[in-house]
């Protein structure tokens, strides 16, 4: 009893501490009082950063877009938020992060350090960088009503994710491959018109109204190299960045057969293997690439005859050089930057970890003096199309 | 003697007290020293580790009732030069508590709460741990003993699911150049593992009825290492050695990306709360190890005998003042990043390697020596 007497009151008094930060009436926030943002972009501005930021949809009302600018990301986003109409912006669902041309063209390294860094995002969020634009610009003028810029980006996630051409690259992957190799790659899209009108515009709306809906597209993969956007990779080289790296998905090709005929093939599956080759002073002379691609006929017109095997021969022989033709462009680009963006010093170092190790220039520098063989090895799996032509 | 424990307790004790300064120290410190090695440097810790372990069951040996460490030191050195070291080592874990309650407090800003003040955190948790330093030593051992598996049930728990995230080039290829790199990153998974064991140890009151004590400390030296290398192979596997070098807390950096069954992700919150309760138990226990240490200087009985919280007989005054310097060093110690970080990975652990390796060790080798014990 005289144990309780003297117990109550402490309890009381820490009871006090149990109502959690400050009352529970001040700063107490419903959930749909946070604005969720679920794409974030960066741009350069002279002295500072120009955040913007955009919801996902929300029912009738659309997507939510705001823009600060500060000296930091942080004071940025705090302008943002101060001046904008929510009470609260919550980042943590940020899914995707652009960064304009001009950005990243100048330096990256501020925005990657902020995403690993940062409490709020995660850092295996994906990066894009937005050709010839500004995040900005793509951020605010893309969708429509009824598409979102965040609704495009998670279409053009799960595109990449599942057909080929491209990878995508998340903000840890590139700065670990910065760190580790001086280069790496990152997706590129382009802000352009869309192909269908905006929503609530029928399709014979007239042309200005079709050309005012603009959207976000995959257009390659950009080469940074010390923290810098140097060039870029097209959408179709981009397929032999996919062999390269071993991330070979869904890709189409077109090719001419003999006849100068059209044929689209279809790149089901891939993969490549890179060995180095030494001399006997432990000098590396060049490396030795063999690719294995299986593809599918998707298309083909006038008097194509797949059944005959001389035909499907020289298509697959087609194929085979356009493959060659792709990754020896991937490589030269490579060497020409004196950048390793494919890793290639990695499979380098796992296949003969000793000899990489006595190298007396970083890979990177030895590049444009190494020789490259590329052996390509496809085949014609079947056909979607007919064996033959109607013509 | 009514207030004693089992071993089975202690060293759930010692596992908890473990893993805060594991998480702290071992990914980016093992990472900048071993590099991509970093993962093989906590298993070839272990020999080093069971060494020490052989060494600490030596010396409880030479227990007579339900001693503990202090006890063994003041007999093996004598009353003046006994008094001197217990009065060091009672400085060095209050230093040390008082750093845990820095460290504590920035992990919880940097992950979850960016614009708070760290002072609000080491006053609440020094203030806990001063209340449980206050009560026996019994119940913080079997506090330990139920957070033990929840906190190592999450940690298995994310553990597994980052398993996914693991890239084969962030781990290999190895040479034996790395070897130099292993070792030297092996001494932060052995300092942690020292300490957490001469910590719980310094204690009286474990009753050992008959059990296998070192075979218990072996097999509690292997499943802690191996804990502690899953949890590096994951995070070096998952950001590389390079990017974990520049990652603040890696862990919770790690933690942030899971997602569960494509449903639930950003737990980091929770996770990282969780992590507060190896914060209490480590500075009770730091606030037991001192106060039970200078008591015995004072010539004070240490030994809990049911006393009221505001009692202050006995040399139970001790214990507060051990609170309010812990609480004051965690408030003023490193208040720069910078400053925090030669403490975190220089200053703590090498003063930590020193008393393990050296003072302990020559605290026994003297007692045997002079036949005091």
């Amino acid at each position: 009893m005289r144990k309780g007497r003297k117990t109550i009151p402490i309890v009381l008094c820490f009871s006090l501490m149990l109502s959690g930060c400050g009352s529970i009436y001040s700063n107490y926030l419903e959930v749909e009082q946070l604005l969720v943002i679920e794409t974030m972009g960066f741009d350069y501005l002279p002295g500072g950063v120009q955040l913007t930021l955009a919801s996902g949809l929300s029912g009738s009302e659309g997507d939510v877009k705001l823009s600060g600018v500060g000296a930091t990301v942080s004071a940025a986003l705090d302008q943002a938020r101060n001046y904008s109409f929510e009470d609260e912006l919550f980042c943590s669902q940020t899914n995707s992060i652009l960064i304009g041309e001009p950005a990243a063209k100048r330096n990256m390294e501020p925005y990657l350090s902020y995403i690993c860094q940062s409490p709020i995002l995660r850092t295996d969020v994906p990066v894009f960088i937005i050709r010839g634009g500004s995040a900005f610009e793509s951020i605010m003028e893309s969708g429509d009503s009824r598409h979102g810029v965040s609704e495009i980006l998670k279409g053009v996630t799960e595109y990449l994710e599942t057909r080929g051409g491209s990878h995508i690259f998340k903000a840890s992957q590139i700065s670990r491959d910065s760190l580790r190799h001086g280069s790496a790659l990152c997706c590129a899209l382009e802000f352009s018109q869309s192909a269908e009108p905006p929503a609530g515009e029928a399709p014979s709306a007239g042309e200005e109204a079709a050309q005012s809906a603009r959207t976000l597209a995959v257009a390659g993969l950009g080469i940074i190299k010390d923290s810098r956007l140097v060039e870029y990779i097209d959408q179709e080289a981009a397929i032999g960045v996919a062999f390269l790296i071993n991330k070979v998905g869904v890709s189409r090709v077109e090719l001419k057969d003999a006849m100068e005929r059209e044929i689209v093939l279809e790149i089901s599956s891939g993969s490549s293997r890179i060995l180095p080759r030494w001399d006997e002073a432990g000098e590396l002379l060049g490396l030795d690439i063999s690719l294995e691609a299986e593809a599918t006929v998707t298309e083909m017109n006038d008097n194509a005859d797949l059944s005959r095997e001389s035909y499907a021969q020289q298509l697959t022989g087609a194929l085979e050089e356009h493959l060659a033709q792709l990754v020896g462009d991937v490589l030269k680009q490579s060497a020409r930057l004196e950048a390793d963006f494919l890793a290639l010093g990695s499979q380098v170092e796992q296949h003969s970890p000793l000899l990489f190790r006595h190298l007396n220039k970083s890979f990177s520098e030895l590049l444009p003096a190494l020789e490259f063989r590329i052996a390509v090895r496809a085949r014609l799996s079947h056909t979607n199309d007919m064996k033959e032509s109607l013509t | 003697m009514k207030y004693s424990y089992k071993l089975r307790q202690l060293l759930s004790l010692a596992s908890v007290f473990f893993l805060s300064p594991a998480l702290r120290l071992v990914p980016s410190g093992t990472a900048e020293l071993a590099g991509r090695a970093a993962w093989l440097s906590v298993p070839v810790a272990l020999p080093f580790l069971i060494i020490y372990m052989y060494f600490i069951f030596c010396f409880l040996k030479r227990r007579q009732g339900h001693e503990g460490l202090a006890e063994l030191i003041l007999r093996s050195l004598g009353k003046v030069w006994g008094r001197l070291a217990l009065g060091f080592l009672g400085l060095w874990f209050l230093l040390y508590g008082g750093f845990m309650l820095r460290s504590g407090a920035v992990r919880i800003i940097t992950t979850i709460y960016p614009n708070a003040s760290a002072l609000l955190f080491v006053l609440s948790m020094g203030l806990l741990g001063l209340f449980a330093a206050l009560g026996a030593e019994r119940s913080l051992v079997r506090s330990a003993r139920i957070i033990c598996p929840a906190v190592l049930g999450v940690l298995i728990l994310v553990l597994s699911f980052a398993l996914v995230t693991v890239r084969r080039d962030n781990l290999l290829p190895l040479t034996v150049f790395e070897a130099e790199g292993c070792i030297k990153g092996s001494l932060a998974s052995l300092g942690v593992g020292c300490i957490s064991i001469y910590m719980c140890f310094f204690l009286n009151g474990l009753e050992l009825d008959g059990e296998r004590l070192f075979t218990r400390l072996c097999l509690w030296a292997v499943s802690v290492l191996l804990l502690l290398f899953w949890l590096n192979t994951d995070i070096i596997g998952a950001f590389g050695h390079e990017l974990t070098t520049r990652l603040s807390q890696p862990f919770f950096a790690l933690v942030r990306n899971l997602v569960f069954f494509r449903s639930l992700e950003r737990v980091e919150a929770l996770v990282v709360s969780l992590w507060i309760f190896s914060d209490f138990i480590l500075i009770s226990l730091c606030l037991h190890a001192a106060q039970h240490a200078f008591r015995l200087v004072l010539g004070c009985q240490s030994e809990y005998r049911g006393e009221r919280i505001f009692e202050l007989g006995h040399g139970r005054w001790v214990i507060w003042l051990c609170g309010l310097g812990a609480i004051l060093s965690g408030c003023f110690m490193a208040g720069e990043p910078e400053t925090l970080e030669f403490w975190s990975r220089q200053l703590i652990p090498g003063i930590n390697l020193l008393v393990s390796l050296l003072l302990l060790p020559g605290i026994y080798i003297i007692g045997r020596l002079r036949k005091r014990i």
